[in-house]
């Protein structure tokens, strides 16, 4: 037999389910979500209706089906998403067995976890509002459990105010608990994220990038913005050819000449997780920030791959001079022994013409100037001789193409050249103040080396699509071939108004992923030395401090309540003076009765028509205004107190 | 849930009794097998934000301790300055359930499901408002008979959020008065010359009233029977008088012959019993203590409680 108070509990267990649940629906498979929901489903037509609660046998039913399906599915794999699949089954069938206290709190534990599975898949402030709901909802349920006969509404809100407790030792303990580097024991840890470049650059890679309508990375700048045309986001340099495509090649210097240059710029970036560990730097960066190092090529490697945003402090020269060529570069010079005959011999006409280096880079900026070459995302296929049927034939491609030409021309004149990969631009975002760079803004250019002046930034797009340059991606190309999301800036104005919302939701995420999601060690470290506590890596010195502050913590909380129940011991205080006022009149054979309620008393008080009645009287109304009614003014305590203490059974 | 952890009996001396306002010194507070199991729950997923250097996943876990924290502070403050005004237990007779009316306020604010029991006795659960001083209801056992004195009440929650269980112990000094079970037997009212028969009738000098008219059953006395009623062709029936007792009627328990102590009492408090409901005026004469003659419900009490706390009377 079903009780009521049985089914009372059912209905906010499901919400605290499904508000858990909610943000995986999209990942989990298909059949995992109508599965949750059907039995969810049904177990709320059973608490709303006269039938039984699932007997045993059907329980055992549904969670054989349920484990069929998840073997089906994921085989025996114990992957990420195969132990949240696992999670959300069990999270279904869970409400089925809601019979005794115990199961029901082992829903509500289970929601909780559910909540924490959500936060390892999804890192963002969205997410992270979401959970101080989830939060809310799930300790809701908890509370309603533990007093079924009180009302939903009541213990949400007192769910709440629990919730709002417990942020200033949630904060405290988020700053102060003992970050470590790296984790408790090696986890491989899975590539997250986009990749952008690889370690190789084949003629299409970065027209595939501009598709994509992901962040690379953040920028804020501390000295006044560079121009367009200095906004040059170095990444990996290209070294080798081996006909097919370029390489980076091996081994690269591990350590970068200092170079001498002008126009210093600080900036800081803030990196999107990626699979490799190619850092951006403007062109040319001066050093290397920590847990990384400045390349001989003077590009930026992480000592590992980001598996989460990760922000660091640069400082540039856009005007420079990197010095002398070492012997390791003169690598910039070679070429396959065979292939594109043509391009070969134009570069030797050009070495003719020019002993001069400088005065060749002209001449060949010129040529692609002037011969018709077209800027374009989608440009056809090329066969064996890429340089040849690039240069001669088609004349159309991406700045891939043109980088990769023209390196290739340099090389052939016997100027050492390289290939650089990296981005180019970016968009300043007006509620922020920071730039964003967009996976959409990736490039290629060249760097040749000029005696006297080191390794110099050529690139060739400049002389085909200036556009590109002082306006970004979106105007060089034609319109037909911009991916839809850099389309329509003039087109609609919800486009506009939504642009704008994203800046501005962008603005807000950013200093929540900066101030937040980056927090770790370093961080810690920062903010101790902040606070005046210059602790070094001392584990043992940041636990004590730590444990210090949670007492703090403690006793300030425990102040605080007591404080708060102290209103009730106001109440005491009255009451307390009320039973003596009862003991002075008991003394005198007028004893109360002890379920005898202050308006009966005094009626009683009344009734003996003695001298006293009225100051009784007086004192009865007080009381029942102080204990019942809105507590009457601060002072009234005291005069209430005085009032009972001066009372006297001769007075008028 | 039983809890396995010990109750009440920590501090026996300085434990409040009635009234009593619970208050820190008295209130104990301790995590209880599901705070454990959080707790636990909570290690895991501070493991798991360390190592996979999720500051989400420390943002939870940092935010469900300190909300376990803050319900520490809750479920103590929901027995903090709950009184227990005052107890009462009303006589009941050995055997039956006797109930400790407890009067409960809740100064400041209210509190919800708080437990209230008796040592070993049914749990009562409720809510008590702050507006209204409460009448919680302690059913407890009462075997025998004499001055019971109930047991330890209990006072316990878990509320809000069920990982805690925090217990006060009350010691009412209240006993119950439980009176000897009523059972037929020999005891009969007498005066010193009246004596009253099993049959309801009663001989004796005094006036002697009609009582009722019955069946003529052989070897009655045929003075006895209604004339009246034969000669109307009714049949044959036998008068029955009773006397009315003057101002000497009494239980007399040494005139009552029965060996055993407890069944005496139980027949003597029968008899009690059925001449309260006819009304008719008796006295208890027992070896020390004498109760004169009197009708209603507080004599009736009076003489039930001196059977209840024989061969003590106070």
């Amino acid at each position: 037999m079903v009780s009521d108070s049985e089914k009372r509990h059912i209905k906010p267990i499901l919400i605290a389910l499904i508000v858990a649940l909610l943000p995986q629906v999209l990942r989990l498979p298909l059949w995992i979500t109508c599965w949750c929901i059907w039995l969810w489903g049904y177990m709320y037509h059973i608490s709303r209706s006269q039938r039984p609660l699932p007997g045993r046998f059907t329980r055992r039913l549904l969670t054989g089906i349920s484990m069929l399906g998840l073997i089906l599915s994921f085989g025996y794999t114990i992957g990420g998403s195969a132990f949240i699949s696992l999670i959300a089954v069990m999270a279904g069938l869970k409400p089925l067995e809601a019979g005794t206290h115990r199961d029901r709190m082992v829903a509500v534990f289970l929601s909780y976890f559910l909540i924490i599975t959500n936060l390892i898949v999804f890192e963002n402030l969205a997410i992270t509002l979401y959970m101080f709901f989830s939060v809310a909802v799930t300790t809701a349920a908890l509370i309603h459990i533990n007093h079924p006969e009180g009302k939903i509404n009541h213990h949400f809100q007192y769910s709440l105010r629990m919730v709002v407790q417990a942020l200033p030792l949630m904060i405290i303990l988020f700053l102060l608990f003992p970050r470590i580097q790296g984790s408790l024991w090696g986890i491989k840890q899975r590539p997250y994220g986009y990749t952008g470049f690889s370690n190789s650059l084949s003629l299409g890679d970065v027209a595939r990038l501009v598709v994509n309508d992901d962040i690379a990375f953040r920028v804020e700048f501390e000295s006044p913005v560079p121009g367009s045309e200095k906004l040059y986001w170095r990444g990996i340099v290209f070294w080798t050819f081996n006909g097919r495509e370029w390489t980076r090649g091996y081994p690269v210097s591990e350590s970068a000449q200092t170079i001498s240059g002008k126009d210093e710029v600080s900036y800081i970036v803030t990196l999107e997780p990626r699979g490799n560990r190619w850092a951006f730097a403007l062109d040319m960066p001066v050093d290397s920030p920590p847990s990384s190092s400045l390349m001989g090529d003077h590009t930026l490697r992480l000592n590992q791959s980001p598996r989460k945003k990760i922000r660091y402090r640069l400082t540039s020269y856009t005007s420079y001079n990197t010095g002398e060529m070492n012997r390791w570069e003169e690598r910039a010079l070679r070429l396959p022994p065979h292939g594109n005959e043509q391009s070969r011999q134009l570069a030797a006409e050009w070495r003719s013409m020019h002993s001069d280096d400088e005065a060749l880079v002209s001449e060949a900026l010129g040529y692609f100037r002037s011969n018709n070459f077209i800027y374009t995302l989608k440009p056809p296929r090329l066969g064996g001789n890429q340089v040849d049927d690039f240069l001669f034939s088609e004349k159309k491609g991406f700045c891939e193409h043109y980088a990769a030409s023209f390196a290739f021309l340099m090389r052939a004149s016997g100027i050492p050249a390289r290939i650089v990969g990296g981005y180019m631009g970016g968009t300043m975002n007006p509620y922020g103040n920071y730039m964003i760079v967009h996976q959409s803004d990736a490039h290629a250019w060249v760097e040749v080396f000029l005696k006297g002046k080191g390794w110099v930034r050529i690139d060739p797009t400049s002389a085909v699509a200036p556009g590109r340059i002082s306006e970004g991606v979106a105007t060089a190309l034609s319109r037909d071939e911009l991916p839809a999301f850099l389309i329509g800036e003039d087109d609609l104005w919800l486009s506009d108004f939504w642009q704008q919302i994203k800046f501005g939701w962008d603005a807000i995420s950013t200093q929540w992923d900066i101030w937040f999601i980056s927090y770790s060690f370093w961080e810690q470290q920062a903010l101790l030395a902040w606070l005046g506590i210059v602790s070094g890596s001392n584990r043992w010195l940041n636990i004590t401090l730590l444990l210090v502050m949670c007492a703090a913590i403690l006793f300030a909380a425990g102040f605080i309540l007591f404080r708060a129940s102290r209103y009730s011991e106001k109440k005491d205080r009255v009451q307390d003076h009320y039973i003596e006022f009862c003991k002075k009149l008991a003394q005198k054979g007028i004893v109360r009765r002890p379920a005898q309620g202050p308006y009966d008393y005094a009626k009683m008080i009344k009734k003996l028509d003695q001298p006293f009645g009225e100051k009784a009287a007086d004192i009865i109304d007080l009381y029942v205004t102080l204990r019942y009614g809105e507590g009457g003014n601060a002072g009234d305590v005291g005069k209430f107190k005085i009032m009972v203490k001066n009372f006297r059974f001769e007075q008028k | 849930m039983k809890s396995l952890f010990p109750h009440g009996e920590i501090v026996k001396k300085k434990s409040a009794s009635v009234p009593a306002t619970l208050g820190q010194k008295h209130i104990y507070i301790v995590p209880n097998w599901y705070g454990l199991l959080f707790l636990l729950i909570l290690s895991g997923m501070l493991i798991g934000s360390i190592n996979y250097n999720n500051n989400l996943g420390f943002l939870l876990t940092f935010l469900l301790g300190g909300m376990m924290l803050v319900g520490l502070f809750h479920t103590h403050k929901n027995l903090k300055g709950l009184r227990i005004v005052s107890v009462k237990a009303d006589p009941v007779f050995s055997g039956d359930t006797a109930v400790l009316e407890c009067l409960v306020s809740a100064p400041g604010h209210d509190r919800a499901a708080v437990s209230f029991c008796i040592k070993n006795e049914e749990t009562v659960t409720g809510d008590i408002s702050r507006n209204a001083d409460s009448v919680v209801n302690l059913p407890f056992a009462a075997e025998k008979r004499g001055a019971f004195k109930p047991g330890p009440v209990q006072v316990k929650t878990t509320f809000p959020l069920g990982l805690y269980v925090s217990w006060s112990v009350v010691y009412p000094q209240k006993t119950c008065i439980v009176y000897p079970a009523p059972s037929p037997g020999p005891a009969l009212l007498t005066n010193d010359n009246a004596v009253s028969h099993d049959n309801g009738e009663t001989t004796g000098p005094g006036v002697e009233d009609f009582q009722e008219l019955r069946m003529y059953q052989p070897g009655d006395s045929l003075q006895r029977v209604s004339w009246k009623a034969f000669s109307r062709g009714q049949g044959l029936y036998t008068k029955t008088f009773t006397v009315q007792f003057g101002s000497d009627s009494f239980f007399d328990w040494e005139r009552i012959r029965i060996p055993d102590t407890e069944k005496k009492l139980s027949a003597i408090c029968h008899g009690i019993l059925q001449a309260h409901r006819q009304k008719i005026p008796y006295g208890l004469k027992l070896p020390g203590h004498t109760i004169p003659q009197g009708k209603g419900e507080t004599h009736k009490h009076r003489c039930l409680k001196a059977l209840a706390l024989y061969p003590d009377f106070y």
